[in-house]
């Protein structure tokens, strides 16, 4: 992605100056999501563009500041209804962190409102030592997901900067066959050690004696770059085969342990460099 | 009285604190008016346009997403959409082409301003090419499309999209 080029292609302005299509915008806004330096771009257009409207601020009528308040008071108080939302900063992680938090805090007022309404001591007693077992168990369970939260996080921001870089092509394999509708493969090849990675999205069910295979195609002719283990997912694998000049990238089902040659009938996903 | 900084008001606003809303009305309805009262020309529609705007602020505070820009950039894509399209609404086109102000875009309300601040504006803008000065009026402050403009120009599409791009980078040298 060729981030001078976009920002140059002149969609920026148009995005600012509000000529953009619906397609456009949200493409914009994607882009900016991920690239640092288009959403300064950006950014610095649109300060740019409200700092030449700017030119002669003026005071409206105080009536519209009356009817104004007025009509929110007579609005449907759904706002005052909303707990207040803890915000935090866009970090995918932290979400999830909160709302797995909430959850535990909301089994804790459970656990301690059901205390407080038995009768008899020791029963009472008894009941709040296997409570606190069970609390024991949940937060060992939110430690393990905060870990795995945190593993996911670092994967993930490591995967942008690969497919940020220059070094890598990104190659989408789709699907070919109906019945890996839905599956999606990514490839990323290192232009200069040759490596592959490959991540597969909604990997379809396999029986148990078949694999996939992945294949590259170089100068017309298929290598094998090995079998992928059934249970891929959306993590990238770096293989162990590396391919100097590939022109193409295919996945085929094939017997357990792989063939020599793909079985072009059993093809499932593919894509060009 | 300093006002608030705007994520803590965003806060308020979202809880549902009316005083809290008031205040962001306080600090930016006299910008967003004055950017309407150049797009309509109409200082009462311009304010009708603001007060619609505000309200849906309001009711869609929810919606507001501060990692794609700033509050006030929300806010005044609102109220321009809103302009643009009663703008559009009136099938009266003389009324789009026809207003004194529309003849001289280049001075629009050049005499009554007296703060230092936006003389030095003004003399910005009087430097940039009429042509640029041009796109940015049609695109921003009446809605034209590109198609629109290309048509209006008589310019091939291509040409309006470089212009405008030139005109928004000229822009951005000059006001730095």
């Amino acid at each position: 992605m060729d981030i001078l080029e976009y920002i140059s292609s002149g969609i920026l302005e148009s995005y600012v100056l509000g000529t953009v299509s619906d397609q456009e915008r949200k493409e914009v806004e994607c882009m900016s999501h991920i690239y640092p330096e288009i959403k300064e771009e950006l950014t610095r257009l649109q300060f740019t563009l409200e700092k030449y409207a700017l030119e002669n601020p003026k005071a409206p009528h105080p009536n519209i500041k009356n009817k104004l308040l007025k009509s929110i008071q007579q609005l449907p108080n759904d706002n005052d209804e909303k707990i207040i939302q803890m915000e935090q900063p866009s970090s995918g992680g932290n979400k999830w962190l909160y709302a797995i938090m909430g959850a535990a805090a909301g089994i804790t007022l459970v656990i301690s409102v059901g205390y407080f309404t038995l009768q008899n001591k020791n029963t009472e007693i008894t009941a709040i030592k296997q409570e606190m077992e069970k609390m024991q168990d949940d937060y060992e369970t939110l430690d393990a997901n905060i870990i795995a939260l945190n593993g996911l996080n670092e994967n993930l921001a490591h995967e942008l900067q690969m497919f940020r870089s220059p070094e890598f092509k990104t190659i989408f394999l789709a699907n070919v066959k109906n019945s890996s509708a839905g599956t999606l493969g990514i490839i990323c090849w290192n232009k200069n050690n040759h490596q592959v990675m490959i991540a597969m999205e909604n990997m379809p069910e396999l029986p148990s004696n078949k694999q996939m295979q992945l294949w590259a195609i170089v100068e017309g002719k298929p290598v094998s770059l090995g079998v992928l283990p059934n249970d891929m997912n959306a993590s990238f694998k770096l293989l162990d085969t590396v391919v100097a000049n590939p022109a193409a990238f295919a996945i085929t089902l094939e017997n357990q342990g792989g063939s020599e040659q793909p079985n072009l009938d059993e093809l499932m996903l593919a894509g060009n460099i | 009285m300093k006002a608030a900084p705007d994520d803590i008001l965003l806060q308020k606003i979202k809880t549902g604190d009316a005083s809290a809303f008031e205040s962001l009305y306080d600090k930016y309805s006299p910008a967003i008016n004055g950017i309407l009262i150049k797009i309509l020309h109409d200082e009462e529609k311009a304010g009708d346009i603001l007060q619609d705007a505000f309200l849906k602020v309001w009711t869609n505070i929810r919606d507001f997403d501060s990692s794609k820009g700033t509050i006030f950039t929300w806010i005044l894509n609102i109220a321009r959409n809103k302009a643009i399209d009663l703008l559009r609404k009136k099938s009266n086109t003389s009324e789009i082409h026809n207003t004194v102000s529309n003849v001289d875009f280049k001075h629009d309300s050049h005499q009554t301003s007296m703060s230092v601040d936006t003389i030095g504006i003004h003399e910005m803008i009087d430097k940039l090419k009429p042509e640029f000065q041009e796109v940015i009026q049609l695109a921003y402050f009446k809605g034209y499309t590109q198609e629109e403009m290309a048509e209006k120009l008589n310019l091939p599409l291509g040409t309006v999209k470089t212009r405008a791009r030139s005109a928004m980078q000229e822009l951005k040298k000059l006001m730095n």
